[in-house]
């Protein structure tokens, strides 16, 4: 975990004095809606559909016992007894009540944690590998140059009013889990050359979802260390002061980037940058050496050598066998593993939980992984740090609370966002539509056999699920006041990052399972040995997807 | 908090060359090289003007008005910043158009230092209040 200075510590103590003036002032009527909507949005506060929502920030998705522990008091408290996971590794309460949102904001602080900028047209909560520092194809641990960036980045005096919203995403391993190339600005830590002697990073910018969905541009292909922040700067003052403001849906960096094309996006921001260099004083290095030092490192025992997985599968049960060998990954240190718990279990909506479930995720996270849990995109919960010798028993006990589900990356580990249940701005449900698909492949048999396919459902355009990278995607569209779903293929947010192509007409909510149920078993039919789903989709195209699909179709 | 003498002129509002005017940028570019180091006009500039079209004036300009169209248009403060760090401009920045109380903390740590607030609400509010923040991530411009 990164412990706050005390510095960290009085900014968000005085975060929540602020927010608490702000909302006084806007219940007593002395500020405008107009005005405190742009106040309250700047602190994760939405009114939504039924109720207030608040976001709360879980910067690059690590989140300790302690935490964990108040978001489950503060889901009994303040909400219905649950919170929802999202895909940008932060939490959201659907229920809180306004008036109480400045006491749930003290209450955050008092553990280290905010709803700063999680909402708004300002940088937002920046993400990260959730496999950060324990990946065995990592170059560097991203965490704490995620924290430069978030401490950079809050309450940023020049930065905090851009045209749109702005998310930055890092990555530090040689597979990109963080979908970077699909943020406004992504980062990776890469090395120099093929000496792989020296680290810097590679930025790439105007990558997006929404309405307009574009795969970023490299725009620095090596970028000294040194120089992250001033870098950083001179992307965000050419966005601030060039990106477009007269539209809404035009004001998004990408927009900017495309406009312009890359290459003079490229060379702007390259002439800000060395104006920048000549006249501030730039180095983030000292700054990165306190934050390193302010991270906690696991104090892991010596352990020889891994146990072998496949002597732990054959002597266990096969409901073992099957977690373990979908559900955990190996870890760089020897003897560990990382687990991966489902929130995804069939008829749950995907990313939820209750507060006895964060209760006990905070137990299990003191007891078995150094009291450190991490959430990731995919809106599950990783416990990094497992000793591979106690994973049995960690599975047993996730067992008997239903949390063994062992579906990690296969189809029914849908990415969902709330949908038209409580969102305002969906236009169809999405929730409902998951259960759906799940409650038709209810044999893990088939699952494993079909193995890895990513599967994203959006409530509306805007994408919270990202459902154009999902290898199916399904997005909710209003048809003449119904709701209806439009399907899309072959999408990827891995390194080679892509958008899906549109199937066709869109279906009703009944169509979707069977649509879906169409879709992979014309995998299952069309596949060679060891394909994926998008390497069969690759090889056939998309044509006999949209004949098995709509074939019979008048 | 002051009365002040300086006065904006409105785009299309007609003014003469008396003395403590903040004149919009297009009237401003029409002003005679002598004139411009007047120390008693100054210029004004909207969101969408760029800081770079003024930097001939900076050393003897007394005052730079950076209007706010509307409050959650933040191209201002990029503007101040430059005008203090890239432009070392050492006179009095002052904020016009849609100041809010709630900015008013970030418009002073990008280097504005006069605020031009005529709603009684906000100057009460302003002038009894202190900030909210004791310390910062970033430098103050």
């Amino acid at each position: 975990m990164y412990n706050y200075s005390p510095k960290d510590q009085r900014l968000v103590e005085e975060r929540a004095v602020q927010f608490q003036d702000q909302t006084r002032r806007f219940l007593e009527k002395e500020i405008s809606d107009e005005e405190y909507q742009q106040l309250r949005l700047r602190n994760g506060l939405y009114i939504q559909k039924h109720a207030p929502m608040l976001r709360v920030a879980i910067p690059y998705g690590l989140v300790s016992s302690k935490q964990l522990r108040k978001l489950a008091e503060i889901a009994r408290r303040y909400d219905k007894g649950y919170g929802h996971f999202t895909t940008r590794q932060n939490i959201q309460f659907n229920w809180p009540a306004i008036e109480d949102v400045p006491a749930i904001l003290t209450e955050l602080a008092a553990v280290q944690m905010h709803a700063i900028q999680s909402s708004g047209s300002c940088i937002r909560n920046v993400t990260a590998d959730q496999f950060a520092g324990v990946a065995r194809d990592e170059i560097e641990d991203p965490r704490p140059w995620a924290e430069l960036i978030r401490q950079w980045s809050t309450f940023h005096p020049e930065f905090n009013w851009l045209p749109r919203k702005f998310k930055i995403a890092l990555s530090g391993a040689e597979e990109d889990r963080a979908a970077t190339i699909v943020h406004d600005i992504g980062i990776r830590l890469v090395y120099k050359d093929k000496s792989r002697t020296e680290i810097g990073f590679a930025i790439s910018v105007g990558g997006g979802l929404g309405r307009t969905p574009v795969i970023g541009s490299l725009i620095k292909p090596y970028l000294e260390k040194k120089h992250l922040l001033s870098y950083l700067e001179a992307i965000l003052r050419t966005y601030n002061r060039f990106g477009r403001r007269d539209n809404k849906y035009k004001a998004r960096i990408k927009i900017l980037v495309r406009a312009m094309t890359p290459q003079v996006f490229a060379q702007k921001v390259e002439d800000e940058w060395q104006a920048i260099l000549t006249s501030e004083e730039t180095n983030n290095t000292d700054a990165l050496k306190s934050i390193v030092s302010r991270f906690t490192k696991p104090l892991y025992k010596n352990l020889d050598k891994d146990i072998p997985h496949d002597t732990m599968r054959i002597a266990d049960s096969k409901g073992f066998g099957q977690w373990l060998s979908q559900n955990t990954l190996p870890h760089k240190q020897p003897g560990y593993r990382i687990v991966n718990i489902s929130l995804k279990p069939t008829g749950q909506a995907p990313g939820d939980v209750s507060d006895g479930q964060l209760d006990f995720l905070a137990n299990l996270a003191e007891d078995y992984s150094f009291g450190e849990a991490r959430i990731t995109h995919e809106q599950n919960i990783c416990l990094a740090d497992v000793e591979s010798s106690r994973l049995r028993q960690l599975w047993e006990i996730l067992d008997s609370q239903g949390m063994a589900t062992p579906n990690l990356g296969l189809l029914t580990d849908i990415i969902c966002c709330p949908g038209g249940d409580y969102c305002s701005l969906a236009n169809a449900k999405s929730i409902p539509v998951a259960r759906a698909i799940q409650q038709r492949f209810p044999e893990a048999g088939r699952l494993n056999d079909l193995g890895n396919i990513r599967l994203n459902i959006s409530g509306c355009m805007n994408a919270c699920a990202h459902h154009h990278v999902g290898n199916i995607g399904i997005l909710g569209v209003d048809k003449k006041g119904a709701e209806y779903y439009q399907v899309s293929i072959g999408g990827s947010s891995k390194n080679l990052s892509r958008l899906g192509r549109i199937l066709g007409p869109s279906f009703s909510q009944e169509d979707i399972p069977a649509v879906i149920d169409t879709l992979v078993s014309l995998y299952e039919t069309s596949r060679l040995e060891n394909e994926s789903f998008l390497d069969t989709f690759d090889r056939i195209g998309v044509q006999p997807f949209k004949d098995a699909v709509y074939g019979d179709m008048p | 908090m002051i009365e002040s003498e300086w006065q904006q002129v409105a785009i299309n509002e007609s003014a003469g060359e008396q003395p403590w005017l903040i004149l919009p940028l297009e009237r401003w570019r029409l002003l005679s090289a002598q004139t411009r180091r007047r120390t008693d006009l100054a210029v004004w500039l909207d969101s969408h003007e760029a800081v770079e079209s003024i930097v001939d004036d900076l050393q003897t300009l007394p005052l730079v008005g950076l209007n706010f169209p509307v409050f959650t248009d933040g191209r201002p403060f990029s503007s101040a910043w430059l005008l203090r760090t890239r432009y070392g401009f050492q006179g009095e920045i002052r904020a016009l158009g849609d100041v809010r109380y709630d900015l008013l903390e970030q418009m002073y740590r990008t280097g504005f230092n006069t605020f031009s607030i005529s709603d009684e609400q906000v100057l009460e509010k302003a002038a009894s209040t202190s900030l909210y923040f004791s310390d910062y991530y970033q430098a103050t411009g």
